[in-house]
């Protein structure tokens, strides 16, 4: 499995709605306080379409895709 | 020793290259306020050198200097990063010293303000800023009125090409972080920004921002009028290179700032300082980022030399303090300012730090709970690395350091006793007095 981007959490934004680590339990876990903690920040293409989902449902935008400089995929309508 | 060690202060840093001998130099920060006169008088009748941007990167580099904020990230790299912001950017000096146990920015600032706005310039001026700021440090009357006092005679003489806006920070640890100065020069409340790169394309007023520490500063000014090969004179073959300010805090409270090169023995800049290392039981090195130790872990150590790195020991903003009080309640006090410091954004850091104060203040204070240990090293594990700046992450260094360092008396706490009795904590919630030397 070939990652194609890493995830960030901005963690001044999270307010830990938790969303993130409900669509990512494999990237994602939950702390003691109920917010998301990134146990691996490589993204494989079978996660994409849920990390895009995390990213645009999160209430406070706190949940980032960084794909390297080159391959960034054009977003589709 | 007396031979290496010069009371009187005439130049910051050793300018008088005869006075660093193989054992290295140790010198006084004084708290009398040097003039514009006094400061050509102390570093030569120079004016300040114009450098641009690529010789003073090359000059950096060659003198080898690190940051001294307390990160110590290289000066030229730092510096080579903003290359495509030559001529659009802010330049910010940061002496908000919000570390409690420093007092090395202030100092400085008192004695040598011209120094510092020097360095301003001249990394103004290669940079071609519009504009630069230097954030002073707060409740600290004597810093504002030295630097006011230079800004007016600099202003007379018209010295700065680029103007300086002198500022006061806001009281509170994390307000000394550098994304919470941006905020504060942009009117925003102190707390630090999400600025996930650098360098910083949009920080004061939206603009790529240069920020660095006031020593930092002052060293580069030197550097510039004096030359790397002068800076690379000091400390050892090989590197690192010059010497820094550092700030000795004794076990009864008492501070000194001193003026160390690079490789002297921490032995003698202790016993400079007066400091009885026999009545201490613990050493806090590198301040609330760096690790409580024992005082006999670091009387061999020579400052900054590749040994003290080995051990994963450092001065971090320059500060080596002493206590006679128990290591644990030391640490626990440190993590419960830290906890009180936080500004409430990172759910890790508002509500992990104080979970972790609770659990490491039960074992400190004789009350551990079964599998406290345990639990301290997992809460440990859960907050470190998460916070939208450092500071939750210098909770946990100091934590596992006395965790690890002081095994023993983890052990004897888990069954509430204490081998040390005696002594008053010192690390933290102490006012400290300057110390007077005879």
């Amino acid at each position: 499995m070939k990652p194609i981007a890493k995830i960030a959490i901005n963690p001044i934004a999270c307010d830990g709605h938790g969303i993130c680590a409900e669509l990512l339990p494999e990237l994602i876990h939950l702390d003691d306080w109920g917010y998301p903690k990134i146990v691996h920040e490589d993204l494989p293409i079978e996660l994409l379409d849920h990390a895009r989902k995390a990213e645009r449902l999160c209430p406070t935008l706190a949940f980032l895709i960084h794909y390297p400089p080159s391959s960034q995929p054009i977003h589709r309508l | 020793m007396s031979s290496q060690v010069s009371s009187t202060f005439t130049n910051w840093p050793g300018l008088v290259v005869s006075q660093v001998q193989a054992a290295g130099s140790i010198r006084v920060m004084p708290q009398r306020s040097m003039s514009f006169p006094d400061h050509l008088r102390a570093h030569g009748d120079l004016r300040m050198p114009k450098v641009d941007f690529a010789s003073l990167v090359e000059m950096l580099d060659e003198a080898g200097l690190s940051g001294r904020g307390g990160a110590g990230f290289p000066t030229a790299k730092k510096l080579a990063s903003m290359a495509s912001y030559v001529g659009r950017s802010i330049v910010v000096a940061n002496g908000s010293e919000s570390e409690p146990l420093a007092h090395k920015d202030e100092s400085l600032l008192i004695h040598q303000p011209h120094l510092v706005l020097e360095g301003i310039a001249i990394v103004a001026g290669a940079l071609g800023a519009s504009k630069a700021y230097l954030m002073a440090k707060t409740k600290n009357q004597m810093v504002v009125s030295a630097v006011e006092a230079a800004l007016r005679e600099r202003r007379k003489l018209r010295l700065d090409k680029v103007p300086v806006t002198p500022r006061i920070a806001d009281p509170g640890y994390t307000s000394g972080v550098e994304t919470s100065i941006i905020q504060q020069l942009n009117g925003k409340g102190p707390k630090p920004a999400y600025f996930p790169d650098r360098p910083i394309a949009t920080g004061v007023s939206r603009k790529p921002t240069f920020i660095s520490n006031v020593e930092t500063y002052a060293t580069i000014a030197l550097i510039a009028r004096s030359g790397p090969s002068f800076y690379r004179s000091m400390g050892v073959q090989g590197g690192p290179y010059g010497s820094q300010l550092l700030t000795i805090v004794s076990h009864n409270g008492a501070y000194i700032v001193v003026e160390a090169e690079v490789g002297t023995p921490i032995s003698e800049i202790v016993n400079y300082a007066q400091v009885d290392i026999t009545a201490a039981s613990s050493v806090l090195m590198g301040g609330y980022f760096g690790q409580i130790v024992q005082p006999d872990r670091i009387v061999d150590l020579k400052l900054n030399q590749p040994e003290m790195k080995r051990l994963g020991l450092g001065v971090g903003a320059g500060i080596i303090g002493f206590s006679s009080a128990c290591p644990l309640v030391e640490a626990s006090g440190i993590v419960a300012y830290l906890a009180s410091q936080t500004a409430g954004q990172c759910g890790p850091c508002f509500l992990g730090l104080p979970a972790l104060a609770k659990e490491i203040g039960r074992l400190a204070h004789g009350a551990a709970m079964p599998k406290g240990v345990e639990e301290i090293g997992r809460l440990a594990d859960q907050i470190v690395g998460r916070g939208g700046c450092a500071m939750p992450d210098g909770a946990i260094i100091i934590t596992r350091s006395v965790m690890k360092n002081f095994a023993d008396e983890v052990r004897l706490h888990e069954s509430s006793r204490c081998s040390f009795s005696k002594g008053r904590p010192n690390f933290s919630g102490t006012k400290y007095e300057r110390l007077r030397l005879n």
